[in-house]
């Protein structure tokens, strides 16, 4: 699974890597003629630049506008890497009309963490949730131990934990994330 | 290859802030008449009317863009292995996942719980787990059959979201 900050970097980094990559080879290209010798001999910033600049004042008040504008893209860029979309609560009833209940995001990680790491064969839990308040998605990370039979923790999951999950937090689709960590398996030594 | 793309993306973001920052500063700062705070462009500017397209900087420069531009390129498309790896989930609203490095562990340790076999190693992907194993006998005799049966085994009973090819090398070598 990708993250959307991990999808954001690839989409930006191509689009800045594919705009250096045409500038630098026209760039080539005009200095190796393919554009016509007078082009190749011309200076790298003709006079008629020089004058077009001079001529229109706000040429470079539009150049100020548009890197004010690329600046702060590159400013929520930057926010972005380290952004997570951690919940501290979250809201119980999806009607707020007549008020709003909350629960403390950690009230029910302890509770899952604690009911899963009972668990025989688990070695521990952690659970997070992420999202927005109204619109989230519990992330439950499970180490399991040598002595795990993986499927029998599987099944204790989805019988019990999200069973319970759905009934404390009074919503009937909670979207939940369950990620395995296996035990790396007893090295046998026969010499 | 994530992390290197988080530290290229933030490499980059940084310098374009800091160049867009300078640029507009350098305009406010000549639209009011005072000198340079960084960049002397009227310097650069006149140097850049002497010089034409084939000279020896401005392709530097130019081969220097196209390298950048090919190095981002080739970070953005690079794909990186899966971090999970889907598990079947009865329940649709619960996505069921392995973490893959546990997962490589685990199958490594399931090929080195075979008698004969040494050490291992294993790397999964998108729809096949490798296997490379090394054993000291002389004569490994079925050993990868072996190898590959538990991994396979193993693998199915752990009922992967979509089926896995397993493959498997034994590599020997003199004690």
């Amino acid at each position: 699974m990708i993250s959307r900050i991990d999808r954001a970097n690839r989409a930006l980094l191509a689009i800045v890597g594919l705009i250096l990559l045409v500038l630098g080879a026209l760039v080539l290209a005009l200095g190796w003629s393919v554009f016509g010798s007078d082009e190749a001999d011309g200076p790298v910033i003709p006079a008629r630049m020089t004058t077009f600049i001079r001529d229109n004042p706000w040429y470079w008040w539009a150049v100020a506008a548009a890197c004010v504008v690329i600046g702060l893209l590159m400013l929520r860029w930057l926010v972005g890497q380290v952004h997570t979309s951690r919940l501290s609560e979250l809201a119980v009833e999806p009607d707020r009309s007549d008020g709003e209940t909350v629960l403390e995001a950690g009230a029910i990680s302890d509770a899952v963490e604690h009911e899963v790491e009972t668990m025989s064969g688990v070695r521990g839990a952690s659970m997070q949730l992420l999202g927005q308040r109204s619109k989230h998605r519990h992330k439950l990370t499970v180490l399991l131990d040598e002595r795990a039979d993986i499927n029998a923790v599987r099944s204790r999951l989805s019988r019990q934990t999200v069973p319970n999950l759905r009934r404390a937090l009074d919503f009937d689709d909670p979207q939940l994330d369950i990620r395995l960590g296996l035990p790396a398996r007893r090295r046998r030594r026969v010499r | 290859m994530r992390a290197a793309n988080r530290i290229v993306a933030t490499m980059v973001a940084l310098i374009l802030l800091a160049a867009c920052v300078i640029t507009v500063v350098e305009i406010v700062l000549a639209a009011l008449g005072k000198s340079p705070w960084i960049v002397q462009h009227v310097a650069i500017a006149d140097d850049l009317h002497q010089r034409t397209w084939r000279d020896g900087w401005v392709r530097v420069v130019a081969v220097g863009a196209l390298v950048a531009g090919f190095v981002l390129l080739l970070v953005a498309f690079k794909r990186s292995p899966p971090i999970d790896i889907a598990l079947q989930s009865d329940d649709p609203g619960v996505v069921l996942t392995v973490t893959r490095k546990s997962l490589e562990s685990h199958v490594a340790g399931l090929a080195e719980a075979e008698t004969g076999v040494d050490s291992s190693s294993a790397r999964a992907r998108q729809g096949r787990v490798d296997v490379s194993a090394s054993t000291t006998l002389r004569d490994p005799g079925d050993l990868k059959e072996r190898v590959q049966r538990s991994v396979a085994d193993h693998l199915e009973s752990l009922r992967l979201a979509q089926p896995v090819k397993t493959t498997v090398s034994i590599r020997s070598r003199e004690s």
